[in-house]
């Protein structure tokens, strides 16, 4: 099932897209390889769900371009389409079926359909697929979303908020098996969320988008050594304005600071530390804490 | 009084498609009135007026009973009472509008203003509170519209029965009466402990209505069922034949009631033609929403979704107007001239086709190209009908219309099937109802 022509599963350069004048994603560049488990992240509106629909080909590009195993995504061949699986931010199921009718709608569309896969998820995920969708619960529909991106086994497999209706339980164990999904390393997981501390337990790569630009792409230990938060102590008072590289944010009070800065592994904290005469204590951040430093 | 004028304001303004219309409207009426009452100026007016009027009076009730079903509603101040007002406040500026235009350019006729604005305040009254108790299900719904597409046909018939040739042509008997339907929808209303909010209506559509029976899980169901909804073939032939029937044995049941008298030949069958018309562009909308899922799902290209949902347009339109031709060929046994009748079928067949792709035209946001378009195929539907009823143009004449029809239909395609292959899902994605809305509409 591998594509002779690249390993890249998917990659963007300067990608762009304006709606009615308004730019929603601008100068993206990323990439994806094979076994890769990257989370996004974002505020509301931030361009998460646009970039996902406009890299899987939904959605027109108006500036650079987009791929998916080497091919341009707005002409996806199906042969590609086929290695794709999409859960979508708002489920696209018809209430008037049931889970198992819809499953079976699904399935006629591909050519290889692992019903043996299905069955297990359904049963172990507990999606009652004899009732009508109309009558599931918003947690059992996203369940029920995901299973129809899963039955034709997919390399790479895009998730638009895949567990904002379950409880903490079923998101657990649901993030569980997407791992245990991609653990022969063969397949690719993209996921939106704005659960970070589910990002935090799966994901190898982060993404995170601000105002339709793409401002940290990397793993998430190097993000973690970057972003930090930094205690400042000095013996007398300190300036109004530290002038730290990259600051983030600042909050001095007299004597002592706060400051969330990043690429922290870039700067030397014996320069700075001596630069202020201050004692400089360093706290490393989970991914909630830096998110919400990256977007003050 | 505020919150009735803003909800006026809303039932004319609140469509994008709408806006156009009126900016179209209020120009081909300014014009008309600056050129005088007769001749070309008059079908401007004609046109202007249906223009602003057309959406209030189609789609009126389904906007108030969008606005009215929020549960936001029942927590304003006398929100419910707002919101009559204004609805009111819509039905005489559209009544005092159409009796205007018809007062100024019908110097031929022989009733006045008052009796104008009372008719059209009654029909409107009718049109309003039809659409607004019709938008709780796709059955309702498109009983409610062949209702109202076959009130030109029967008002006639029944206003030579005795009582209600009486109404039709006293102006005070019929404010009395359109008072009295008005007070008893605002005891209703006011009083009423849940309204349905459209929606529910809108996602039972989405979702096909109907019950489920076993599905085959091939390529050619789950395509069928994806885009016209598990049972949209089904619904559409069953609104389609019962549309057919109602429209073919309402003109004679009217003749009866208004003792016998017959009626001309081609005027019997011309509100089919108009359901053959109107059927063609009904599923296009959802349709190229529904298509996003083919996309990645079903491997097909923008080109082949385009071929597929017009295939599937094309199925669900000859289901619906199954017996339609049927109907036209007992009316050519029965004597009807066979020339006339296969030119009136023909020509509404390509107005159909022209709505259709139309409606498969719509993956874009509106542009003054379209709303142009749109425009002339109104004018188009409206002048075919008044054309083939009283005889305006010759059998070569309408042949030549049909063949500019179906000219306009091929090129309507051409546009349609150019602009899928940059069709942007994004923004036409399918619509989206929550998780309560759904189970109601189950």
């Amino acid at each position: 099932m591998n594509d002779s022509r690249t390993d890249s599963v998917l990659s963007t350069q300067h990608l762009g897209k304006t709606i009615g004048g308004r730019a929603i994603l601008s100068d993206i560049s990323v990439s994806l390889d094979r076994g890769d488990v990257v989370g996004v992240i974002g505020k509301n509106g931030a361009g998460k769900t646009t970039l996902l629909e406009t890299v899987l080909g939904f959605s027109p590009a108006t500036a650079g371009s987009s791929q998916i195993y080497g091919h341009d995504s707005f002409m996806l061949p199906a042969a590609v389409k086929s290695r794709v699986g999409f859960v979508p931010q708002q489920d696209d199921l018809m209430g008037m079926l049931t889970g198992k009718q819809q499953l079976g709608l699904v399935a006629a569309l591909y050519g290889g359909w692992d019903s043996g896969l299905i069955d297990r998820l359904a049963g172990e995920w507990e999606v009652p697929l004899q009732q009508r969708i109309a009558t599931l619960s918003g947690g059992e529909r996203q369940k029920l979303s995901t299973l129809l991106a899963l039955g034709h086994r997919p390399d790479l497999l895009v998730l638009d908020e895949p567990v904002s209706s379950l409880d903490p339980i079923a998101r657990r164990r649901f993030l569980q098996q997407i791992l245990e999904y991609t653990a022969d390393q063969q397949r690719t997981v993209l996921f939106s969320s704005h659960i970070v501390s589910d990002l935090e337990r799966v994901a190898n790569r982060i993404w995170i988008i601000r105002d339709g630009q793409m401002i940290w792409q990397g793993d998430l230990d190097a993000l973690k050594e970057s972003v930090v938060r930094l205690h400042v102590r000095a013996s007398q008072p300190l300036p109004a304005s530290l002038d730290i590289p990259h600051t983030l944010f600042e909050q001095v009070t007299g004597t002592s600071a706060v400051v969330a800065v990043s690429h922290w592994e870039q700067s030397d904290p014996a320069a700075v530390s001596r630069r202020l005469n201050a004692d400089i204590e360093v706290e490393a951040l989970g991914l909630e804490d830096i998110f919400l430093e990256l977007n003050r | 009084m505020k919150g009735a004028l803003q909800t006026a304001w809303l039932m004319f303004t609140c469509l994008g498609v709408q806006r156009w219309l009126n900016a179209v409207g209020a120009a081909l009426l300014a014009t008309g009135l600056a050129l005088g009452h007769a001749g070309a100026p008059l079908v401007a007016m004609a046109i202007g007026t249906a223009c602003l009027l057309l959406t209030p009076a189609f789609a009126g009730g389904m906007i108030f009973r969008g606005i009215a079903g929020a549960r936001i509603c029942r927590l304003i101040p006398h929100g419910r009472l707002q919101l009559l007002l204004g609805l009111l406040l819509v039905l005489i500026l559209g009544a005092a509008l159409f009796a205007t235009v018809t007062a100024l350019a019908g110097s031929r006729l022989t009733i006045g203003f008052p009796l104008l604005f009372a008719r059209a305040a009654f029909v409107g009254t009718i049109a309003l509170l039809a659409t607004f108790a019709g938008a709780v299900s796709v059955l309702t719904m498109t009983c409610v519209f062949i209702g109202l597409g076959s009130l030109p046909v029967i008002l006639p018939s029944l206003s030579r029965v005795g009582g209600i040739a009486y109404l039709f042509g006293s102006t005070s008997a019929l404010l009395v009466v359109t008072a009295c339907i008005w007070t008893t929808f605002g005891l209703w209303f006011l009083r009423a402990t849940f309204i349905t909010p459209l929606a529910v209506a809108e996602a039972g559509m989405a979702q096909g209505g109907g019950i489920v029976g076993r599905l085959k899980s091939s390529r050619s169901t789950a395509l069928t069922t994806f885009l016209l909804g598990p049972s949209g073939i089904a619904w559409g032939a069953i609104a389609g034949l019962f549309g057919t029937a109602l429209l073919t044995l309402l003109p004679r049941l009217t003749a009866l009631w208004s003792g016998g008298a017959v009626r001309p030949a081609m005027a019997d069958l011309l509100p089919l033609a108009g359901m053959v018309c109107v059927f063609g562009g009904i599923t296009g909308f959802a349709v190229t929403r529904r298509a996003k899922q083919l996309w990645l799902r079903g491997g097909y290209s923008r080109a082949e979704s385009f071929a597929v949902c017009e295939t599937q347009m094309w199925r669900y339109y000859a289901a619906s107007c199954s017996l339609v031709p049927v109907c036209f060929a007992v009316a050519i046994f029965l004597g009807k001239p066979a020339m006339s009748m296969v030119l009136l079928l023909s020509c509404a067949v390509t107005i159909g086709a022209c709505l259709l792709y139309f409606s498969l035209m719509r993956v874009q946001p509106w542009s003054v190209a379209d709303v142009l378009v749109a425009v002339a195929l109104i004018a188009a539907f409206v002048f075919l009908l008044g054309a083939l009823n009283n005889a305006w143009l010759s059998p070569a004449a309408t042949t030549a219309l049909l063949a500019v029809q179906a000219l306009a239909a091929w090129l309507l395609r051409r546009t349609a099937k150019s602009r899928w292959q940059r069709i942007d899902w994004l923004i036409h994605k399918p619509r989206q109802y929550s998780a309560q809305v759904l189970q109601r509409a189950s």
